[in-house]
């Protein structure tokens, strides 16, 4: 079995009016590329935020390399990316000085010559031609790619990307994918990642987790789900449509 | 704290708005040294102290808008997620951004005295003059020239202690509002108020705002000028009073910013 980087053992997040994560144990395997499924409000952004540590925990616990507490889950958080919801970028700097001061905060060690590495990794995103340009005078599109690099500064061997293909045209969508998949198959790095392309995320995802109402649902390798699909004659919109009109149902027949 | 610290000055460094800054500060200085002010006899012709005195409008003005403008910076672009998702503490993240922006205000404060200098020399002029005129509480001798700079090394490091005060309530008022802008508002209205209040107190003689606006850096360095300077009192109760009050700020505005801050990103 390969090593579980990530585990979570009923991780809740109440808040005051609502449960956004309802006991949730899931555990995520060194190289998987682990998709999150869940209709608006399921309790994916929450998720991944109390992972990033942004966000915490009302009850259970989470470890990441075997790290637990949080004083060493800040010390795994290092070998961690993340884009959660719209890239946090600073307008009035360029992409190579936001990059800049992410390795900072990072600590990265990219080698002898750290801007040729940070260059490297804007041309990986397709952003390095960007030159002084301002990242607030950035297409959505850009901003998004410029997230992904800050994602990937220090070559995380765990990055979480929420909804990274928002905002980028159906090239740049299966350019995203190309990326994601080369990370996955030559680095090794495992993803987390949710999206509501759900044709696009199954071709990319090797296991899947259903959200419904802050709980795992459902979890099904890529395998099991192609059987799944295929015994119902449906693709995944029309498997996950199914699947949230019958919890629906089972909801409205309990009440 | 090290990379905290390393980020937050290269983003100072990148920030074109805060290149002025320095210039104006030193300009302000030069200002200052090319004419001869009333104030000056308040610090028996010793101008040099009374170069904060002087320069606490600017001084206090910029702290404010430095405050608001670095430290609102990351709660506007949200670019707070980018430093804690990436393993760095919210202590390290709070109290390093604080500490930046004390050693900015230090920074400025000294160019500030470096226009001064700069200014006196090359006119020839004297950094103090034999014919002041002993004026209000502050009357009292020369002080000995040999420990001139050490006095006024320890006048400037009490200074910069109350500016620090300062910096640490307006750092952890940006934690509660949270935006940048409206950090920078919220620090000039509270210099605002403070100018305010000191007239309303004088108008209406009301004896617990005066004591309040005791600790305020300008009459903390008259105080210190006469306690220390001028009658050598260093480690009396009146001298110490005044670091310790600044010391207690710090602490407890720190302590009540922190805890909006952990507060604030343990449950958004």
């Amino acid at each position: 079995m390969a090593e579980r980087i990530m585990i979570t053992e009923n991780l809740t997040k109440q808040y005051k009016n609502s449960c956004a994560v309802d006991h949730v144990s899931m555990s995520i395997e060194r190289g998987d590329i682990y998709g999150f499924i869940g209709a608006n409000g399921a309790g994916k952004t929450t998720f991944m935020r109390m992972i990033c540590g942004l966000v915490k925990p009302s009850q259970g616990s989470l470890s990441l390399y075997s790290a637990k507490g949080e004083t060493a889950l800040q010390g795994a958080r290092k070998k961690l990316g993340a884009l959660i919801e719209h890239p946090a970028l600073y307008p009035n700097m360029s992409a190579m000085e936001n990059l800049e001061i992410q390795r900072r905060y990072l600590a990265a060690d990219l080698g002898q010559n750290p801007k040729k590495a940070l260059e490297e990794l804007l041309e990986l995103v397709d952003l390095k031609d960007t030159g002084r340009k301002k990242a607030g005078n950035f297409s959505m599109g850009m901003k998004q790619r410029l997230g992904l690099a800050l994602a990937l500064i220090g070559s995380p061997e765990f990055i979480i990307l929420d909804e990274p293909s928002v905002g980028l045209d159906p090239i740049g969508v299966v350019e995203l994918r190309k990326l994601l998949l080369k990370l996955n198959r030559e680095r090794g790095m495992t993803i987390l990642f949710s999206s509501h392309n759900l044709s696009e995320m199954s071709q990319l995802a090797t296991r899947y987790g259903f959200l419904h109402k802050g709980r795992l649902v459902k979890e099904l390798t890529a395998p099991q789900l192609e059987l799944e699909c295929a015994s119902r004659n449906k693709n995944l919109e029309s498997y996950f449509v199914e699947l949230v009109a019958g919890f629906h149902n089972a909801e409205a027949k309990m009440a | 704290m090290n990379r905290v610290i390393s980020a937050e000055l290269y983003k100072i460094r990148h920030c074109k708005p805060l290149w002025f800054l320095p210039l104006l500060f030193y300009g302000a200085g030069l200002l200052y040294s090319s004419y001869h002010h009333n104030i000056y006899n308040l610090y028996n012709g010793l101008e040099l102290f009374a170069l904060p005195s002087l320069a606490y409008q600017y001084l206090s003005v910029s702290s404010a808008m430095l405050t608001g403008y670095i430290i609102g910076m990351d709660f506007s672009f949200r670019t707070i997620q980018n430093t804690l998702s990436v393993g760095v503490s919210r202590r390290s993240y709070y109290f390093s951004r604080m500490g930046v922006v004390m050693f900015l205000t230090a920074i400025l404060y000294m160019i500030s005295m470096l226009g001064f200098v700069c200014g006196r020399l090359p006119l020839l002029q004297p950094l103090f003059r034999d014919d002041f005129q002993v004026n209000g509480t502050l009357a009292g001798n020369r002080p000995e020239m040999e420990l001139f700079w050490v006095k006024l090394a320890v006048c400037s490091a009490v200074v910069i202690l109350q500016m620090w005060a300062y910096v640490s309530i307006l750092n952890a008022a940006c934690y509660f509002i949270k935006k940048q802008l409206p950090s920078m508002v919220a620090g000039l209205v509270l210099i605002i108020m403070e100018l305010i209040l000191r007239q309303v107190s004088n108008q209406y003689d009301l004896a617990f705002l005066r004591y309040l606006f005791d600790f305020t850096p300008v009459r903390v360095l008259q105080h210190i000028f006469d306690l220390y300077v001028i009658r050598d009192g260093l480690l009396t109760f009146g001298f110490l009073k005044f670091i310790l009050s600044a010391l207690v700020i710090m602490i407890a505005s720190s302590a009540v910013g922190f805890c909006r801050f952990r507060y604030d990103t343990g449950n958004s």
